[in-house]
């Protein structure tokens, strides 16, 4: 039912699933008000909006009797997530006009569910970045507030959902690239377990460290939309399916762990009541494990683009090395273009020792983890380290802007699944064990009012 | 007064030893590629001549966002081949990415296996007694073909092979001699197309082979500079070339020259290598695990299920034909193929002189079916049969021949004359009687 005062945008996505599955929206009308919204996006936070699709799917899905668990739901996904027949360029001038000639499984998820895609977000370039502004396409302003960033690397996703331009995005976390732009949009942000969301059709930056994420206003879309998303995929090698204990998934009374090892700010302080103190000491180790390997994989992976099979290229290289140094040199933005060398460097012959470290720093992480969590449920940090920076802020130090994904990347190279919950300008992360994505959305909820 | 002897018709001095080392491609026999469900045969076009990337998908393409996911045949037929060995099969294998940058390689790296391979040693025994021994077989993706357009001078790229599964065996430097190289390489062909993994094929590129020759002066324990031997279509191109390259380097040497480390190129047209490479500035191919795929997990159980399902060899072949009283001439052709053992298994079931089924079978130049044996065995030739043939025989004789040689050569010379004459129609076991009795006669 339209009511005069209540806005679309206003809806949480479950809410607007259910007005929608009863008849109590049309999607057609809504989809439209959506995508005119998308069209006066003022954060540069879309690259694209699939105007003519979205509407032509409204259409057909409105004759639908039997409806999917994401009815009419609009949904903004990151510009690294291939959506058959449309761009996907992960913001770089390298996949400019590059269409996609296949359906990532998240994708394929969505519109087996009946979601409308309204369009692609702005990212850092193949999601590489803590504020947004290494996109090749300009940076984007935070939902919230037009003179702060929207933080990186998902800088798009997190704008639109902040600024009403739909209910719900998917956006792709390696390091917090999905976690940090939620805290500072006041989002709920999401990293699943490693292999609880196919990868197939993600464009990859760090393939044993990334998954996608979710988006969303509060818990409870958030546990309908991975629901949606998660579990095996046979195009997934590294993909796996959690056998959820629902007895423990309710845990009733959880126990939840504050790091010893970490100065929680002030405000902070509420929340840290009645847990217990753990121990994690190396987690220090996290961000330098995280670098190394994820520089190593990421020049592994980002070398299928050489101006030979797709993408952009060039016509005048005088030869094959020619060609792949001009393409690289000329469509590659330069933090791309410095992780790829940082990657190699610490690939190759001399300095192969470099890599080695950072995978064992990673094992040692993921089993100090392991025991940990046998103690507790779950355990609360930062998610930022800082509140959101200023648009025109100085963000070209990299080691400071490596240095915000502090909180973030623990999730990341241990597997394990990390939320991000709105109370607190700096975000509150909650970490729970591998596999438990359902109990840790159960904690969250307590945390959520 | 002494003729000038020519150099190149001496026999080598053995001054060096020839320390000569195997990679030997092959591709597996799967339905689908190895990290994809695409075929390994490519469409055929009207002409019956493969259709290029009509075999491809966003996997061996290597569009963005594409993951590879193992073909679990590849890993088995692999085990086998590491079990036809008689290799140590690692209970863990991973998969790792040998990075570099080639337009034939979409992702620009290849899927190998580097630190934990499938299969580690195993051995060949040669006729001599000698032992090959090997270092490991690992399980790797093939690349796809470039095809060189001279006339529009442009390079076109067919990803049909990509991702089409090998095995690698890497041999220890224990290969002493061409001939050794050879032999090594025709019992590999005969273990994996007995063991029904691969066709092995060499002209067709089933089968590739990469030589690493070097030489050092005899005693030397030091091993010489390597050089590595690329374009190798057939045995006998892989005999050729290392027989030039130990002559090219034992002149070098012995002129005091250094051997440059460097892949060299045989050519065929004129029977030489000619250098490709250089090897100095090496690749640095920054090899790690795959992150898109978990280690492999090989219970015992399974490798001794696959074990007991190991068909039976060329050698197992072999000891059953000597006890059927063939000589290790016959047994050695007749279990080189493995379609023609099964051949003469098959004939030998419906009719028991051995040794003439194994006759006819050497001695056609065209491919026989079981009944075409079947009716040469029991062919009797007629009056009139014999008496055209010594007709034709006679008028050869007539001709005129060399009688110095000794006889066994005579007949041959006289058999491929008369094949030549009658077409392959005359009957080998009457032709080579009249022979006889002509030869002895005079």
């Amino acid at each position: 039912m339209k009511n005069l005062e209540f806005k679309f945008e206003d809806f949480t996505a479950s809410d607007f699933i259910n007005n929608a599955i009863e008849n109590k929206v049309s999607v057609v009308e809504t989809t439209k008000y959506f995508l005119e919204r998308c069209k006066n996006d003022k954060k540069n936070a879309l690259l694209e909006v699939f105007e003519k699709d979205a509407l032509k799917r409204a259409e057909e899905l409105s004759h639908k009797t039997i409806r999917g668990k994401l009815f009419g739901l609009p949904v903004i996904i990151k510009d690294n997530i291939l959506y058959k027949g449309h761009i996907s360029s992960a913001a770089s001038k390298m996949l400019e006009d590059f269409i996609s000639p296949y359906n990532s499984t998240v994708v394929q998820k969505l519109l087996d569910e009946d979601a409308i895609i309204l369009g692609r977000s702005n990212m850092d370039e193949f999601a590489m970045g803590t504020t947004g502004s290494n996109s090749a396409f300009g940076i984007t302003k935070n939902g919230t507030d037009d003179n702060l960033v929207s933080g990186g690397s998902s800088s798009g996703s997190a704008s639109a959902l902040a600024s009403g331009l739909c209910l719900a995005a998917l956006g792709t976390d390696t390091g917090g690239s999905v976690r940090l732009p939620a805290a500072w949009n006041k989002l709920v942000g999401f990293k699943p377990t490693y292999g609880s969301i196919s990868r197939y059709g993600l464009i990859a930056f760090a393939s044993s460290i990334e998954q996608c994420g979710i988006f969303t206003k509060n818990v409870t879309d958030l546990s309908l939309l991975y629901s949606v998303l998660s579990g095996k995929d046979e195009n997934d090698a590294s993909s796996v399916c959690y056998v959820h204990d629902t007895h423990k998934m309710l845990c009733p009374t959880p126990k939840i762990g504050r790091i010893k090892e970490i100065t929680y700010p002030k405000e902070y302080q509420p929340f840290l009541k009645d847990t217990v103190e753990i121990s994690i000491p190396n987690l220090s180790l996290s961000l330098a494990g995280y670098y190394t390997v994820a520089t190593a994989e990421a020049a592994s992976n980002l070398d299928r683009f050489d101006g030979v099979k797709y993408g952009s290229t060039v016509k005048d290289a005088e030869s094959v090395g020619d060609l792949y140094t001009n393409v690289r040199t000329k469509y590659f933005g330069t933090e791309v273009k410095r992780r790829i060398i940082t990657g190699n460097y610490n690939l190759s012959n001399e300095n192969y020792d470099i890599y080695k470290m950072g995978t064992a720093v990673i094992r040692d992480l993921k089993k100090t983890f392991e025991k940990v969590f046998q103690n507790v449920d779950a355990i609360l940090l930062p998610t930022a380290s800082i509140p959101p920076v200023k648009l025109h802020e100085d963000m070209t130090d990299p080691l400071k802007l490596y240095n915000m994904d502090l909180y973030t990347v623990t999730a990341n190279v241990t597997g394990i699944p990390s939320v991000t919950l709105p109370v607190l300008p700096t975000g509150l992360q909650i970490l729970a064990a591998r596999g438990n994505d359902y109990l840790l959305f159960n904690i969250a909820r307590r945390f959520e009012k | 007064m002494m003729t000038a002897i020519n150099k190149a018709n001496l026999p080598p001095r053995q001054k060096y030893d020839v320390v000569i080392g195997l990679e030997v491609h092959a591709e597996l026999n799967t339905k689908s590629k190895i990290f994809c469900s695409c075929s390994t045969s490519p469409q055929i076009d009207k002409n019956g001549n493969p259709l290029p990337n009509s075999s491809v998908c966003p996997v061996c393409m290597a569009l963005p966002g594409a993951l590879p996911v193992l073909n679990k045949m590849a890993v088995e037929k692999t085990i086998t081949a590491g079990l036809c060995f008689g290799c140590q099969i690692n209970k863990v294998t991973v998969y790792d990415r040998k990075n570099y940058f080639y337009p034939d390689l979409p992702k620009a790296y290849q899927i190998s296996q580097m630190f934990h391979p499938i299969c580690l040693e195993g051995s060949v025994s040669l006729s001599n007694g000698r032992v090959i021994r090997l270092n490991r077989i690992h399980s790797e993706e093939d690349a796809g073909k470039l095809l060189h357009d001279d006339i529009n001078d442009q390079t076109l790229i067919d990803f049909n092979r990509c991702g089409v599964p090998l095995i690698e065996i890497v041999t220890e430097p224990d290969i002493k001699s061409a001939a050794e190289a050879a032999e090594f390489l025709r019992e590999v062909r005969s273990r994996l197309t007995f063991a029904g993994i691969s066709d092995a094929q060499m002209e067709l590129g089933q089968m590739r082979c990469d030589v690493n020759v070097s030489l050092k002066p005899i005693g030397q324990i030091k091993l010489g500079n390597r050089v590595e031997l690329k374009n190798l279509n057939s045995f006998k191109m892989v005999e050729r070339s290392i027989q030039y390259e130990i002559k090219r380097q034992t002149a070098l040497l012995d002129d005091g020259k250094k051997i440059t480390v460097e892949t060299r190129k045989w050519n065929d047209a004129k029977q030489i290598t000619t250098s490709m490479r250089n090897k100095e500035a090496a690749n640095d191919y920054r090899y790690f695990p795959d992150p898109d795929q978990y280690p492999v997990h090989l219970p015992a159980s399974y490798i001794q299920k696959l074990k007991k399902a190991l068909p039976k060899l060329s050698g197992d072949y072999k000891k059953d034909f000597i006890n059927l009283g063939l000589t290790p001439y016959d047994t050695e052709i007749l279990t080189r193929e493995k379609k023609i053992t099964e051949l003469f298994l098959e004939t030998c079931k419906m009719n028991k002189d051995y040794k003439k089924i194994a006759n006819i079978i050497i001695n056609s130049k065209d491919p026989l079916t079981k009944n075409q044996i079947i009716e040469k065995l029991n062919f009797k030739p007629t009056n009139t049969d014999r008496a055209r043939l010594t007709d034709i025989i006679q008028k050869i004789f007539a001709a005129g021949y060399e009688n110095n040689k000794p006889i066994d050569k005579l007949i041959n010379y006289f058999m491929g004359k008369v094949m030549q004459a009658t077409k392959g129609e005359a009957d080998p076991e009457l032709t080579k009687e009249i022979i006889k009795s002509f030869l002895t006669e005079k």
